[in-house]
């Protein structure tokens, strides 16, 4: 599935924003590294999933690549053109073919917009149909490709389901045939029944229109059943990359660890089987000197706390930022 | 005015009921049916609810969001506001002579009176919350006063039910955040909810619902705002205020993985019923509503080592809307195994031994 060419390229992307913002003039001394310099490229036709707790920048990190927000450094290629170059009007044109699914469908849908008329909108911005009627008919077979009933055209929002909603939201940004949609957290605010419902919709989509992904989720189980490679963020920085079945079958970092023994299966027997951190994420202002992750970490050394760990690489796929990849790879809940 | 609401019959209903509450269960909450009055008729959010909270033991309620499980909780304590209302049932409880008191030896437990929360003035119902019951909800963010500090917050439940002094019932709130593992508790308890983290203000959630020592701690998805590696945290935490304070709990979540995690008995709720009831281990190892199974099977799951699979099973649809079901099982528009008769037929729940019992028609004895 992956080709050689990379689709999307991310080189050292920082985001930093300004901590104390009540001061209005005032140069900003304190900053909340949000995004911490992270590089990945995803290759044309891959799914490809960023994971992390709130708070470690992932959803920056997708604002960044969609340019809703500009970055402070750092180098995005996108199909080939130097993404962070392109003039706003170009960049305007070129919007269509990168997309985003957002969280709450509650929130990224207008509720005084009949569904119609929400999902005519890319149609006309971009004035891709010529007459009123292509446009009906393109929303028409929009809201059938993703399985809602095509008359519902003239309904409002409210009128629908969490999970109605969410279907909405992805035909609005499959409207345009993108070939790169962000999915921000798609399954979080939906019904367990309906999740499933959602990630199937979108392994679908893949197939028909060769969509290339980047799946922003905090659950690991969710992130599972769609990606192809899974890149794991802490506070800002990616600590550890891989294809699914690294990550999942001998993951390198100690974070990814807990976070999988984080996940309780729907089982009731190994009831003592985690690995409980102590603490909470730290604050992006005041990051941890070394290691990031190293005032939680349950096999951190001194050492640690002193320099910033190396990318350890584990295969040509598969890399982790540990001192002790050796040791995080053994570590399991006992 | 609460009084009057309830029909005469329940009274003798409660009695039977009453009759074979038995004496290890410290809440017993029998057809409860709760409604919201709404434009054009009533919304039957709790339809017939019927369960018993043993003592020492969680029960865990789960559901999609919308089946009735926190209007359940909220009509235990008679927290309901209009436009909802309790229309009837009973929730009997076993309460403490005193409350407040130190606890009491397992053996005191038969001779105390078992009283109906439904039927009590609110001035009793006032000395049961916290003090008895307590509740611990989904958003700490919300759930606490934003311009109150965490110590202050605490000392006040405190003072809400014991004759004590500000600064005892600050000592109590202090010794209390250090017993739900708040680190440096005497500076903490000086800080307003807003300087803590969302781990942290669960905490204090949690202290503030058992600092007076209740016996049944509802705690109504107290991980779902958390991270999950807090949310392992809070639960191991519950888990141990459990053994420690010989808590009883009605954990009430949608998320099947922590039900499994920290439940001994649970109860499967959609759209307002009871669909299973079974332990822990016989409802995740056999499964018999359709409803139970499909939740099971649309579940991504992954463990430590292990592939996961490439397509999930969904349940097609959506829960439907409570205001227009049919009259048959509210699960056969989306069940897969659907017979003719679940159009018309409302299924009563089928014991299937071991505890076990399942509102389904193809699970009836015959």
């Amino acid at each position: 599935m992956p080709q050689a060419t990379p689709l999307l390229q991310v080189e050292n992307l920082i985001k930093h924003f300004p901590a104390d913002s009540t001061r209005w003039f005032a140069k900003s001394k304190e900053f909340v590294h949000a995004v911490d310099g992270i590089s990945f490229s995803i290759p044309a036709g891959e799914v490809f999933g960023l994971v992390g707790e709130s708070g470690c920048g992932k959803s920056t990190a997708a604002r960044l690549i969609l340019r809703l927000i500009e970055p402070t450094s750092g180098k995005i290629q996108f199909d080939g053109m130097d993404w962070l170059a392109l003039g706003e009007k170009e960049l305007r044109r070129q919007r269509r073919v990168m997309q985003i699914i957002f969280q709450d469908p509650y929130s990224s849908l207008n509720p005084r917009m009949r569904i119609g008329a929400a999902l005519a909108e890319p149609f006309e911005v971009h004035k891709v149909c010529s007459s009123r009627a292509e446009v009906r008919s393109r929303v028409e077979e929009l809201l059938q490709m993703v399985g809602l009933d095509p008359q519902a055209f003239g309904r409002y929002p409210h009128e629908f389901s969490g999970g109605q909603r969410q279907r909405i939201a992805i035909a609005r940004a499959i409207a345009l045939k993108p070939k790169f949609v962000v999915a921000d957290e798609p399954v979080s605010s939906l019904d367990v029944s309906v999740q499933a419902q959602i990630i199937n919709l979108l392994a679908d989509l893949r197939e028909e229109f060769h969509l290339t992904y980047l799946f922003i989720s905090h659950s690991l189980p969710v992130v599972s059943h769609l990606c192809d490679r899974i890149a794991v963020m802490y506070l800002g920085k990616i600590v550890e990359m891989g294809s699914r079945d690294e990550i999942f079958r001998n993951s390198g970092h100690p974070y990814t660890r807990v976070l999988l023994s984080a996940v309780l299966p729907p089982d009731p027997k190994p009831k003592s089987s985690r690995i409980v951190l102590r603490g909470e994420i730290p604050s992006a202002v005041k990051i941890p000197s070394g290691c990031r992750f190293h005032p939680r970490c349950p096999i951190a050394d001194a050492h640690c706390a002193e320099a910033e760990p190396p990318v350890e690489t584990l295969s040509a796929t598969h890399w982790s930022a540990c001192f002790k990849v050796n040791e995080a790879a053994q570590l399991t809940a006992k | 005015m609460f009084r009057d609401k309830i029909p005469p019959t329940s009274a003798f209903q409660s009695l039977v009921a009453s009759l074979d509450f038995m004496d290890s269960s410290l809440l017993q909450v029998s057809d409860l049916h709760s409604v919201f009055h709404v434009a054009g008729g009533r919304l039957r959010a709790v339809d017939g609810v019927s369960f018993e909270i043993p003592s020492r033991g969680t029960l865990g309620i789960v559901g999609e969001s919308g089946c009735g499980k926190t209007v359940t909780a909220l009509s235990i304590l008679r927290l309901l506001q209009p436009p909802a209302e309790i229309e009837s049932g009973s929730v009997l409880f076993r309460a403490r002579n005193n409350a407040g008191s130190k606890k009491k030896g397992p053996g005191e437990s038969e001779d105390r009176p078992a009283l109906d929360l439904l039927k009590i003035s609110e001035r009793r119902m006032r000395r049961i919350r916290g003090a008895e019951i307590s509740m611990v909800f989904q958003e700490p963010a919300s759930a606490l006063n934003p311009v109150l500090n965490a110590g202050d917050q605490i000392a006040e439940a405190v003072r809400a039910h014991e004759k004590v002094s500000r600064k005892e019932s600050w000592d109590r709130a202090v010794a209390m955040m250090e017993a739900v593992s708040i680190p440096d508790a005497a500076r903490r308890a000086k800080e307003y909810p807003h300087q803590l983290s969302g781990g942290l203000r669960q905490r204090v959630m949690i202290a503030m619902a058992l600092v007076c020592r209740p016996q049944l701690l509802i705690a109504d998805e107290p991980t779902t705002a958390l991270d999950v590696t807090v949310q392992a945290q809070i639960l191991e935490l519950l888990q141990s205020m459990c053994g420690q304070y010989d808590l009883s709990m009605l954990f009430i979540s949608h998320d099947l993985g922590v039900i499994a995690a920290v439940a001994d008995e649970v109860a499967v709720m959609y759209c307002g019923k009871i669909v299973e009831h079974a332990p822990v281990e016989e409802l995740f190892a056999n499964p018999r509503h359709p409803y139970t199974q499909g939740l099971l099977r649309s579940l991504p799951t992954v463990t430590l080592g292990e592939m996961p699979t490439r397509k999930l099973e969904a349940i097609p649809g959506s829960v439907p809307n409570l205001m227009n079901l049919s009259v048959g099982c509210k699960f056969e528009p989306r069940c897969a195994v659907r017979l003719e008769e679940c159009k018309t037929f409302d299924p009563p729940l089928y014991p299937l031994g071991k505890n076990h019992s399942t509102r389904c028609v193809l699970c009836r004895p015959t």
